[in-house]
């Protein structure tokens, strides 16, 4: 799974975070045109839940919204890690190893979630305070089956490709709730300027690959 | 695999027919071309358009072809695009599961619209006929009883699946 | 019960009369007999901030205070020499404090505390019960005891550059935490025999610092190690002037978040500060910098620069001659 861009926008629709991992897309966008893809994602989002088919409004159906934790995504191999030898568990911070290891349940219930097209998909987590969490994978879902039944197999790639996405982006919270959140030196829904916070961002990125 | 409903948008924005299941694998049940649709109609037609501006605009360098929408999903349910060359989209509502419907989505085209509409030398070429109507303010549909008797078999044996 | 008389909370008339609560239909309720005996506060809460226990604080609580505290400054000062300034000012009434602290700790001898435990325990056979339940907090403590004397261990072999901390240190810490945990679980107990402070542990006090090097060594051990949980990472003599000696830490936990790395130097100086007011109160006047310095992978390696007075090194050399230089 290789990411291209991870966008952050924040609770009223501007775009706080923005970077591109490769060339191959966007390359000939300016900072202008990510900003009305920032809210044009964002003002998507809301009017997604309002398309809500009439049948799932009548029946109450549980839908299950966990998703399952799945283990160093976007982190080292442990093998690295032991060279290092650095990563403490540090109270009350996310500084694990793996920063959780438990699944959890999405807060993206009725949003926009995933956006898939001919030559990317896009996946997208919301946290519980609006924030929302953007990243542009360059792997197509499901592009080459061409029949609806028996595709069992794919069904499942494409849906664990959605799971390490989620996995991968609520790590990039946990990272963003450290490095961000704790700075003294960041304004509150001003654009992230901490380099400390794009190292590791982009450190998981190229650990993902 | 469950679908809620269908849709067909013209290249002039409007819904020149939708079809809406109401109760789950009750291919009977629901409504087709609803008035209460309109809305929600204009609603998808939005999300979809918006997505596929985007889409547009992030294209891969080298790439010549269009960045065409495939699916759009939220935690409930999967929006399933196939837009054709001359503006036509067809779109399907399904759970959220991702499963490939463009291969239904072309039948319907290919095999249903070209051969009870476009064929049709009863059927109007383009549904909008005045100057209004091709800003989005369109109301004329789809009412041809064959195409809509072929496409109800045809997705029926999808939804009781 | 004579041992009433030692507490002098519970040997208070207002103390033993307090009611402990108003029934409407009696009116105020009086206190149980054996609830005399409970003291108000067990008095393991006054014994507890001194002892050398590992307590440790959540890392985000603290950085938000940090930052708040920068914030703060941030706002009111006007140049960056003002604003490291403060912030060291800050930093230094936490140093002249933990000069005290420290070395009030570390003069509890590693194996002292375990043998005063034993004595009580021995002196006080009054009652089977009690007996066996100071045995069980003397063991609770004897195994704190270990601990202490192990980190110790850790900190008298100085010179090493990495620390081997987070094995050791985390495994430390479990084991105390259950420790404390279980002796704990006696203090309901045996309150009674907990009245023992952490001074009555102290029989010697341990003799000040003199020399420049056994002060800093006391730094880069058992300050570095209160502070941060490990041991600093260097402690290097400057090569070119003498006077200036370097403490080195790869990974300053509390300014780890920040960004920028001039932002971050300039919020080091509240450690700046630490350092100074201990080492000034300590009766060696000097100037503390940071700088960082990043080395490998080490990005935050931050260097604290101490420059000490002229005057310090002369008596220095008065004392101890051409030993120290």
């Amino acid at each position: 799974m290789a990411i291209e861009t991870i966008l952050i926008i924040n609770k009223s629709g501007g775009l706080i975070y923005h970077r591109n991992f490769s060339e191959s897309f966007a390359s000939k966008l300016n900072s202008n045109d990510f900003l009305i893809i920032a809210s044009t994602i964002h003002s998507v989002f809301a009017i997604a839940s309002q398309v809500t088919p009439k049948a799932l409004q009548l029946t109450q159906n549980k839908v299950d919204y966990t998703i399952p934790y799945i283990p160093m995504v976007g982190m080292e191999s442990s093998a690295n890690q032991n060279n290092r030898g650095n990563p403490e568990m540090k109270l009350g911070s996310y500084k694990g190893p793996d920063y959780f290891r438990e699944s959890f349940v999405s807060w993206n219930k009725s949003g926009l979630r995933q956006l898939s097209t001919d030559q990317f998909t896009m996946y997208i987590y919301q946290t519980m305070t609006g924030l929302k969490f953007v990243a542009l994978s360059s792997n197509v879902l499901s592009s080459h089956h061409t029949t609806a039944n028996g595709t069992v197999d794919k069904t499942k790639s494409a849906n664990l490709a959605s799971q390490v996405a989620d996995n991968f982006l609520r790590k990039i919270y946990c990272v963003y709730s450290d490095y961000v959140m704790k700075d003294p030196f960041y304004s509150m829904e001003m654009p992230i300027k901490s380099e400390t916070f794009d190292k590791k961002v982009k450190e998981m990125v190229n650990n993902l690959l | 695999m469950t679908i809620y409903s269908f849709w067909i948008f013209d290249k002039h924005c409007n819904c020149i027919y939708d079809r809406e299941w109401t109760l789950l694998g009750n291919p009977k049940s629901g409504t087709t071309n609803s008035k209460q649709n309109d809305d929600i109609a204009k609603l998808l037609y939005g999300t979809i358009f918006s997505l596929r501006s985007i889409s547009g605009k992030l294209t891969a360098s080298g790439s010549e072809s269009a960045n065409e929408i495939r699916s759009i999903s939220t935690g409930k349910f999967r929006v399933h695009t196939y837009c054709t060359a001359t503006g036509l989209w067809f779109i399907l509502l399904t759970d959220f599961k991702p499963i490939n419907y463009d291969k239904i989505l072309k039948h319907i085209y290919a095999d249903i619209y070209v051969k009870y509409i476009s064929c049709n030398y009863l059927s109007p070429y383009d549904f909008a006929e005045n100057e209004s109507e091709m800003r989005g303010q369109g109301v004329r549909k789809i009412s041809n009883k064959n195409f809509m008797g072929n496409l109800e078999r045809y997705l029926e044996t999808w939804i009781s699946a | 019960m004579s041992q009433q008389i030692i507490q002098p909370s519970t040997a208070d008339p207002s103390v033993r009369d307090r009611s402990t609560g108003y029934e409407y239909t009696v009116g105020p309720k009086p206190s149980l007999p054996d609830e005399h005996m409970r003291s108000p506060l067990t008095s393991r809460l006054y014994a507890a901030s001194l002892a050398a226990g590992k307590q440790q604080v959540s890392l985000a609580a603290m950085t938000f205070l940090f930052q708040e505290m920068i914030a703060y400054l941030h706002k009111n000062c006007t140049s960056v020499t003002e604003f490291e300034g403060r912030l060291s000012a800050y930093g230094e009434s936490i140093g002249t404090k933990l000069l005290e602290l420290l070395n009030l700790r570390s003069s509890v001898a590693p194996g002292s505390s375990s043998r005063t435990s034993t004595f009580l325990s021995s002196s006080s056979q009054t009652s089977t019960a009690a007996g066996s339940t100071t045995a069980g907090s003397a063991t609770a403590r004897s195994r704190s005891g270990t601990v202490t004397s192990s980190r110790s261990g850790v900190s008298a072999s100085t010179h090493t550059g990495t620390a081997p901390s987070t094995g050791p240190a985390s495994a430390a810490s479990h084991s105390n935490g259950s420790a404390t945990a279980d002796s704990h679980s006696h203090h309901t107990h045996a309150h009674i025999h907990q009245t023992e402070s952490l001074t009555s542990q102290i029989t010697r006090m341990r003799r000040r610092d003199l020399k420049i090097l056994d002060i800093l060594q006391f730094v880069h051990g058992t300050l570095w190690s209160y502070l941060f949980d490990h041991v600093s990472d260097d402690l290097v003599k400057s090569s070119e002037r003498n006077n200036e000696y370097m403490i080195i830490d790869n990974h300053p936990p509390l300014t780890q978040f920040i960004s920028g790395a001039n932002n971050r130097v300039s919020c080091d100086y509240f450690v700046c500060g630490i350092i100074r007011g201990f080492l000034t109160d300590a009766g060696f006047r000097c100037k503390v910098t940071a700088h960082t310095m990043p080395q490998g992978t080490f990005d935050n390696r931050t260097v604290y620069l101490i420059q000490f007075d002229n005057q310090v090194l002369e008596r220095e050399n008065i004392r101890f001659g051409q030993a120290s230089s």
